[in-house]
């Protein structure tokens, strides 16, 4: 019996390890955050709370500074502009890439790759400088041509669009990563033998390429899409919700009620809100990767 | 050999296309080196493209000055992130030989669920990770924030050595167990060795996130003797006052980068070639 017994332990003592790992810091914190959103814990108060139901719940979305609708919207806005920015120009780079030699290929896969590994506090200043009206490039270059100096982080609108183009910067890189991973293993045959038949570049990109690449896409869409969602080192660099909110994502307003405000029940109700929209894509990312899977197999 | 033969039009596409997309890739970050580099006295309006006199006084001021941040952040930001590697590294290693050699009933949907957490975010992780670390007493303690980002690198980790270990082919270790290796030496001897490249890239990917965090020690550690690079950066930036003094900001953000992108250079021709199945999952 010992030896067989032991077998069949085996794996899972390699795995006590990690396993106690990611429940301790990953899953435990969550479960600790959906029980919190229902007390009145404060920052100072954390042991013997009171539960209070779905009042937090209830406070938060009927806030009016700033109101839950206009965080929602900001929130939407700027997630749906990274995702469509990183998506677009890291696939177009891949494609782009993809038809030069493999030398200059990694050359340039790398320098476009730098953005990736800097800390998002980091890019934010960067971009922070690069906006800012009396020293930055944007106004630099602008004033060369003639226009004006512009105020890029106060006015709502450009604010976002500014922002978004920041983020832009910072997560191209992964799309990019990825997509050329899969154009690597895309048959050369299947494009071969669609110039053979004379078809034309965008046409081959369109009907064969893109297709072949589905799943990748599609994953490096969903991360594109979690990362947007859950941005908060970049805005906090850029304007830190502000002026007046008016660049305030989720991330940013469960930063302020619990760590600003110190009602850590308000800001855990807002995580487990952002919490079950990632969660909601992240399922629906492995049902879709386990039929796509199951397709190409 | 090029795949797609294009014609001469399409190659200038293609070329303006990349050129000015590597301009904007780069532009950003030569603007932070042109105003780290050049005198506070040259860094106002109307400024000139390119700077027409150098100097180190930003670095060496936002490093070594009066009121500059000193070396420790550094230290500190380097033991984070070298510690996040190492627990990443082994944890993963543990746990990616675990589902790829043994044929568990389990394995698979184990997996998935790994796959699913590496999708939380960090910026999600902040309140439950201030009220698990306040609960526990480990609240400002730097190995609460540590073992949070092994944690939160380890699915991905884990992914990665998975992928590894399958394209180790068993019969090596087979056949090493078959001359009477025990098991352990079968590990130290046959497998790890044929891993390593995969450990590295796990270890690099944890380093880097471990290096650059701001949001989790920002509000975890109130310390500033423990506080890493980018937390002591921002509060230095603070602490001098009105507006924002962009020669020692670029200066100190340039500091920051030189550590990952030394690490980056080292290691991207690996991460790039993983970077199919690697990078893929990392948010």
């Amino acid at each position: 019996m010992g030896q067989r017994a032991l077998g069949r332990a085996t794996p899972w003592l390699l795995l006590a390890l990690p396993l106690l790992l990611l429940f301790l810091f990953l899953l435990l914190p969550y479960l600790l955050t959906f029980y919190y959103s229902t007390t009145s814990a404060t920052i100072g108060r954390l042991l013997n709370v009171q539960e209070v139901g779905l009042k937090n719940f209830q406070a938060v979305l009927s806030s009016n500074a700033p109101p839950f609708f206009s965080v929602v919207t900001i929130t939407a806005i700027f997630t749906t502009g990274t995702l469509l920015g990183s998506l677009g120009l890291g696939t177009g780079l891949a494609l782009a890439l993809h038809s030069v030699s493999a030398g200059v290929r990694s050359t340039l896969l790398a320098i476009f790759l730098i953005p990736w590994v800097i800390a998002a506090v980091i890019i934010g200043y960067t971009w922070r400088l690069i906006y800012d009206p009396a020293i930055g490039l944007a106004n630099s270059v602008l004033g060369a041509v003639g226009i004006g100096p512009i105020d890029w982080l106060t006015e709502q609108s450009l604010a976002i669009a500014a922002l978004i183009v920041a983020n832009v910067w910072a997560g191209y890189g992964i799309v990019l990563l990825v997509v050329s991973g899969a154009l690597a293993n895309v048959p050369p045959n299947i494009i071969l033998a669609g110039q053979v038949d004379g078809a034309s570049y965008g046409r081959i990109v369109r009907r064969v390429i893109l297709p072949a690449i589905r799943p990748t896409f599609l994953l490096a869409a969903l991360v594109a899409l979690v990362s947007g969602l859950n941005t908060f080192d970049l805005i906090y660099a850029m304007t830190r919700g502000g002026p007046l909110y008016h660049t305030e994502t989720m991330a940013l307003e469960m930063y302020r009620l619990a760590a600003l405000k110190g009602n850590v029940g308000q800001g855990a109700s807002v995580t487990v809100i952002l919490f079950t929209i990632s969660l909601a894509l992240a399922i629906a990312y492995v049902l879709i990767w386990r039929r796509e899977a199951r397709k190409w197999s | 050999m090029e795949l797609v033969r294009f014609s001469l039009a399409q190659r200038i596409v293609r070329a303006t296309v990349v050129a000015i997309a590597l301009a904007f890739a780069l532009l950003p970050l030569l603007w932070v080196v042109s105003i780290a580099i050049r005198p506070g006295s040259q860094s106002v309006y109307p400024i000139s493209i390119i700077p027409t006199s150098l100097t180190l006084d930003n670095i060496t001021g936002v490093l070594f000055g009066k009121t500059g941040i000193g070396l420790g952040p550094y230290r500190n930001a380097a033991f984070y992130g070298i510690s996040a590697a190492v627990i990443t590294a082994v944890a993963s290693t543990l746990g990616g030989y675990a589902l790829a050699r043994y044929n568990m009933r389990s394995g698979e949907a184990l997996l998935i669920v790994i796959l699913a957490l590496s999708f939380l975010p960090s910026a999600s992780r902040i309140v439950p990770l201030f009220i698990l670390l306040s609960a526990s007493g480990q609240y400002g303690t730097a190995q609460g924030v540590i073992l949070a980002y092994a944690a939160g690198a380890t699915p991905l980790g884990i992914w990665l050595m998975a992928g590894t270990f399958r394209q180790i082919p068993i019969r090596l270790e087979q056949a090493a167990r078959i001359d009477g290796a025990s098991a352990f030496l079968t590990m130290r001897r046959i497998v790890l060795p044929l891993a390593v490249p995969g450990i590295l890239v796990v270890a690099t990917l944890a380093f880097i996130d471990g290096w650059n965090s701001f949001s989790l020690p920002l509000i975890l550690i109130p310390k500033d003797t423990a506080q890493p690079y980018t937390v002591a950066l921002q509060r230095y930036i603070q602490e001098i006052g009105y507006g924002i003094n962009w020669p020692l900001l670029s200066a100190g953000s340039l500091v920051a980068l030189v550590p990952v992108l030394t690490a980056f250079a080292l290691l991207q021709r690996r991460l790039v070639r993983v970077g199919g199945l690697g990078g893929a999952i990392r948010g």
